[in-house]
């Protein structure tokens, strides 16, 4: 649930336990039974490429053919809930004009550096079982819901009119 | 060879040594201080490594270099780990070595970041939830979540069973992930994370998964990492973190008889 009370007793330093639903995203698909080898394959993932972790950490739930899902939306099997990745945020940028702007380091034959710490990364939540319990029950799957839930800092998320789950795109793989 | 045990199997002498090192090494302002090696993940360095196949190696070798700073102060100490799969965890959430104000100025309650006042100001700007800033200078704050939404035993058994270190590291990093969320507060957001002393009892759980999953996978490997990498903020390669052993440390597991 969203904001129900932790069971810590209160020490210092403790603050109130708090979680904020983001602004979701929903791929509409038709993938029919026929596409997914009538369900006989032995694993299928999500991948989420290009995944902001600029902002707040945040839980993504993933549910299938559930476009209505929300944050208060069990995550049970039988509401479609298939999984979640996790984003460990860098909060916002701390540093000075430009500190948090990925930059092209790392990539030029010489340049020895690392890439920048920003740059977008890679999530993958497996689906296998989720996806064939859909697929028996609805036939085909139609909708990937991505539900975002924030923990805390509400000033980062409030200040980002485009929400804090941001990803350049998301493919599905099955495997025999 | 220095054993690293869970923090809630900690004798009490253990437990108060422990508190000594970590009360002394947050009195050390200079290279071999908590805040120095704090402030090599996040703010001001930034050295850490997340997202890439080097987030395991690099983080092994960063544990290994303030345990060593930390041994230097006291040779019997070793890192403590949080075991948040556990019941006791599930039931109560952080470890009570972390949470109990009745120990007169626990270490293990929050810690400070040095940090510089303007970056100080960005923070409290932007996000001012992430650090206690009635107190001067700020300390570090947690706001936990329901404690069974902590990672399972379950849940890491099958992530353990993972075939390759990519699907391995891949899995873990994401449990690691949230975990740093379900603590919230400073623990949040990289930048900050470090200067809470229960991001070390953490990570030291996450080396340990590690750890174990080398056992069950001795030719595993780290996938495509090449091993003359140099692990960036130590002197340490990924082939020079490959064995624990080598590094003079090893995990202590609890028999239990009768």
């Amino acid at each position: 649930m969203i904001n129900s009370p932790a069971t810590n007793p209160p020490a210092p330093g403790i603050l109130p336990y708090h979680r904020r639903a983001g602004r979701g995203k929903s791929h509409a698909l038709n993938l029919e039974l026929g596409h997914l080898q009538r369900g006989t394959f032995n694993r299928a993932d999500l991948v989420f490429e290009g995944v902001d972790h600029s902002g707040p950490s945040f839980e993504a739930r993933v549910f299938l053919n559930h476009p209505d899902a929300t944050a208060d939306t069990p995550r049970t099997v039988d509401e479609g809930y298939a999984g979640s990745f996790h984003i460990l945020g860098h909060g916002n940028c701390f540093g000075d004009v430009g500190h948090c702007d990925v930059d092209d380091r790392g990539k030029a034959p010489h340049d020895l550096r690392g890439p920048h710490p920003l740059t977008p990364t890679r999530k993958q939540v497996t689906i296998t079982e989720a996806l064939k319990q859909v697929l028996a029950r609805d036939g085909k799957l139609e909708q990937v819901t991505l539900v975002p839930v924030a923990y805390g800092h509400p000033a980062t998320s409030e200040a980002d009119p485009e929400g804090f789950l941001k990803y350049e795109k998301m493919d599905l793989f099955t495997y025999d | 060879m220095a054993i690293r045990q869970n923090i809630a199997n900690l004798s009490a002498a253990d437990l108060a040594t422990w508190r000594q090192v970590m009360t002394a090494s947050k009195g050390l302002l200079d290279n071999r201080g908590y805040i120095h090696f704090a402030g090599m993940h996040g703010l001001p360095n930034q050295f850490c490594q997340h997202g890439t196949p080097l987030f395991l190696p690099w983080h092994r070798a960063y544990l290994y270099m303030l345990e060593m700073a930390m041994r230097d102060i006291n040779s019997a100490v070793a890192l403590p780990w949080w075991d948040w799969t556990s019941d006791d965890a599930h039931t109560n959430g952080l470890p009570a070595a972390y949470t109990d104000a009745s120990v007169a100025g626990n270490p293990l309650l929050s810690g400070e970041t040095g940090l510089p006042q303007r970056t100080l100001q960005r923070i409290q700007a932007q996000v001012p939830d992430s650090l206690d800033f009635s107190v001067n200078p700020p300390l570090t704050v947690r706001a936990p979540g329901p404690p069974d939404e902590l990672p399972s035993a379950a849940t890491i058994e099958a992530i353990l069973g993972a075939p390759t270190f990519a699907d391995f590291t891949s899995q873990l990093e994401d449990q690691h992930n949230q975990v740093h969320g379900w603590v919230g507060g400073s623990m949040g957001i990289v930048p900050i994370a470090a200067f809470d002393p229960i991001f070390f009892a953490h990570h030291t759980m996450i080396d340990r998964l590690w750890y174990l999953w080398q056992l069950r996978n001795p030719n595993g490997g780290v996938g495509t990492v090449p091993l003359d990498q140099a692990l960036q903020g130590t002197p340490l390669t990924v082939r020079q973190v490959l064995d624990i052993n080598q590094l003079g440390y090893d995990y202590a597991t609890k028999v239990t008889t009768g």
